[in-house]
């Protein structure tokens, strides 16, 4: 507690601390109803509230910050840890439930900073706890996967540190919008810092690589948390920076394409994750009240979509054992809670009506189209329709629909905190889905009242979305993924990087046995000549030096044998005289 | 749900909402091209086929391949 103030973040870390040293009865308690201590605190913090605390050099850290932006990411990362601990309460790890919860604590930090070096601390362990929640599943693959998530991940927040250190040794101390200011150093390496959690391409690659590995709670989690901070400083650092609106387009686009093709459940998902993140950079670019409205509101809306559609997929994984989408089917008679609440998510992220997608996807759309921006527009509507492509007809057909050529068998059934959890992530997505007034009175930017349920928006979206079926029935023979990797730009750093570090360490790796060998022979001739001065006298400098033979150096066992033999001699002498 | 009560549902659906647009509910655009007739679902048509065309016919060839691709096992001690 601050001047009388929780801080939410803080208020996680230590649920997490809790719920790692309690037993095991106890941190279920703790997971569940601990991040609704950090909700209420959310709830209570007043736009406007600013607390510092001292630190050295009369630098002032900026713990708390709220206005309207930060009050909103706060808002929706404490809901999504109150989910998210819910839907993990069964979790018998105890440095999973440290490291999810911290997490998320670290995400609301990150999110109430006012000063760059508060950010950088919460930013940094943002990093360390996620990549902890990967490395939790404890597999071959989570490791290795880890350990390129930790690489990526440094280089960003280095990137971060360096732009962060210059803006701090020319005396800016607060986060301010750098958009407006000069495109300096520090501006492009705080900008490649926050893209690499933002996974703009083509630093994409670590969230499809690593999260697909994670847990399979600690994946709800890490889906909801790192880019979406990244959206946050993506608005408030760099609001109306032109050529995001291309790049957050075509992202969109990209993870849409990926999508068509992947086979793995979470992987597909990761890179849904590219394109909606698409969405939100593309509105911050535009930067228009109305666009950045649109972007937070779909972080908003995405958290909650996007975390319910990993539920579910973890859902089946933890019921079947299975993750690849060509292995599967028929799940809809198997798992019809899951089932459900899946094409709730999936609606929503496809942006069908009375579904919190729609809602706030729509924003971004229509902000595009208004400011003029008509590539955008048709990129950005072309994204959707690939999202429903993917998601709900590609999953939803292949998962849950048809019928599988082996029998899928259940293995273990569901605990039911993950049967509360899938359903408190679907109430939300429909309940903003159909009340938006809920969500909108709380969007940060002055802009005109936006109308959602227009006849011509709904009528817009049924054309485009209900057209998208058919070419999708036409090619579903063929649409079946198959099991396959799909390279990404992580092969640059896999296999031709990889090569290259492998090849310089064998030539430093020669280099330095060579230099060894150099000193080796230096130091036995140093050695030789200094050990005895009357070497000098015939010393050559590349004689065949005598070499070290323990032999020459070994005592002799003469000594003790011969009085072993004597006393032995003697005992047996006085053994024999003594009958 | 069979193949051809799918066909049905969704022309239903497209002709309904083509009745809607045709009766009354108009389009609004600063631009000209969203607002012809039957824009959309002349939108949602083309545009799922050339994501199925640019994913399925290009990017998978081009850039799929076996599930151990970066597997090097003798890389650590498992």
């Amino acid at each position: 507690m601050i001047d009388g103030i929780l801080h939410p973040g803080l208020i996680l870390i230590c649920v997490g601390f809790l719920a790692m040293m309690a037993p095991k009865v106890l941190r279920k308690v703790l997971l569940a109803c601990g991040p609704l201590v950090a909700l209420y605190a959310a709830w209570q913090l007043v736009p406007g509230t600013d607390i510092s605390l001292p630190f050295v050099n009369n630098y002032k850290l900026g713990v708390i910050f709220v206005d309207k932006l930060s009050w909103i990411f706060t808002f929706i990362f404490a809901l999504m840890a109150a989910i998210g601990g819910i839907y993990a309460a069964h979790n018998e790890n105890r440095m999973e439930a440290l490291c999810a919860m911290s997490y998320a604590g670290c995400a609301i930090g990150v999110t109430l900073a006012k000063d760059w070096l508060t950010l950088i601390f919460f930013w940094e362990m943002l990093a360390i706890t996620s990549l902890f929640l990967i490395w939790c599943r404890k597999t071959r693959a989570s490791r290795r996967a880890g350990f390129r998530y930790l690489l990526v991940h440094m280089f960003g927040g280095n990137m971060l540190l360096a732009g962060i250190f210059l803006k701090l040794s020319s005396g800016e101390a607060l986060i301010s919008n750098l958009a407006s200011g000069a495109h300096d150093y520090a501006y492009w390496l705080i900008l490649i810092g926050i893209a690499v959690n933002a996974a703009i391409p083509p630093l994409n690659a670590w969230l499809v690589d690593a999260y697909p590995e994670g847990t399979i709670t600690g994946s709800v989690f890490l889906s909801s948390f790192t880019t979406k901070v990244a959206v946050y400083c993506l608005i408030r650092i760099f609001a109306g920076e032109y050529f995001l609106m291309g790049i957050g387009a075509f992202m969109a686009l990209y993870g849409a394409c990926y999508a068509v093709i992947e086979n793995d459940m979470r992987r597909l998902l990761g890179y849904h994750i590219i394109s909606q993140v698409g969405f939100m950079v593309a509105g911050a670019g535009i930067g228009t009240a109305m666009a950045l409205n649109g972007a937070t509101a779909h972080a908003f809306s995405h958290i909650l979509y996007k975390s319910l559609l990993f539920m579910c997929a973890g859902a089946i994984i933890y019921a079947t054992g299975i993750r690849k989408i060509n292995q599967i089917g028929g799940i809809a008679k198997k798992l019809p809670f899951v089932t459900v609440c899946f094409f709730i998510a999936a609606f929503s992220i496809s942006g069908i009506p009375l579904f919190n997608g729609f809602i706030s996807k729509t924003i971004t759309v229509s902000a595009a189209q208004l400011a003029g921006h008509d590539m955008i527009f048709n990129l950005l509507e072309l994204a959707s329709v690939g999202t429903f492509l993917s998601i709900t007809l590609k999953m939803g057909y292949f998962i849950f629909l048809r019928k599988p050529d082996v029998d899928v068998a259940i293995q273990q059934e569901l605990p039911k905190n993950m049967y509360v959890g899938m359903g408190l992530g679907a109430f939300f997505c429909c309940l903003y889905g159909i009340c938006p007034d809920l969500l909108y009175q709380y969007l940060p930017f002055d802009a005109p009242a936006y109308q959602p349920f227009l006849p011509e928006h709904i009528l817009q979206y049924v054309q485009m979305l209900g057209m998208t079926i058919i070419p999708f029935m036409m090619y579903l023979p063929k649409m079946e993924p198959h099991t396959a990797l799909s390279l990404d730009t992580d092969w640059f750093y896999r296999k031709p990087f990889r090569g290259f570090i492998r090849e310089c360490s064998y030539v430093f790796c020669a280099l330095c046995s060579a230099l060894g060998s150099a000193w080796n022979i230096l130091y036995e001739k140093f050695m030789e000549l200094t050990s005895n001065p009357m070497e000098f006298l015939d010393a050559r400098p590349f004689r065949v030096s005598r070499k070290y033979n323990p032999e020459n150096y070994r005592t002799s066992i003469a000594d003790p044998m011969m009085i072993t033999l004597t006393v032995l001699t003697f005992a047996i002498g006085y053994f024999v005289t003594s009958m | 749900m069979t193949e051809k009560s799918v066909y049905i549902l969704v022309a239903v659906i497209l002709l309904l909402s083509a009745v809607a647009e045709f009766c009354g509910i108009h389009l609004h655009s600063p631009a000209w091209w969203p607002l012809p007739f039957g824009y959309n679902i002349f939108f949602g048509f083309v545009g799922c086929w050339a994501l199925i065309i640019v994913a399925k016919l290009l990017m998978a060839p081009l850039l799929q391949r076996d599930e151990d691709y970066y597997d090097d096992r003798g890389d650590d001690n498992d």
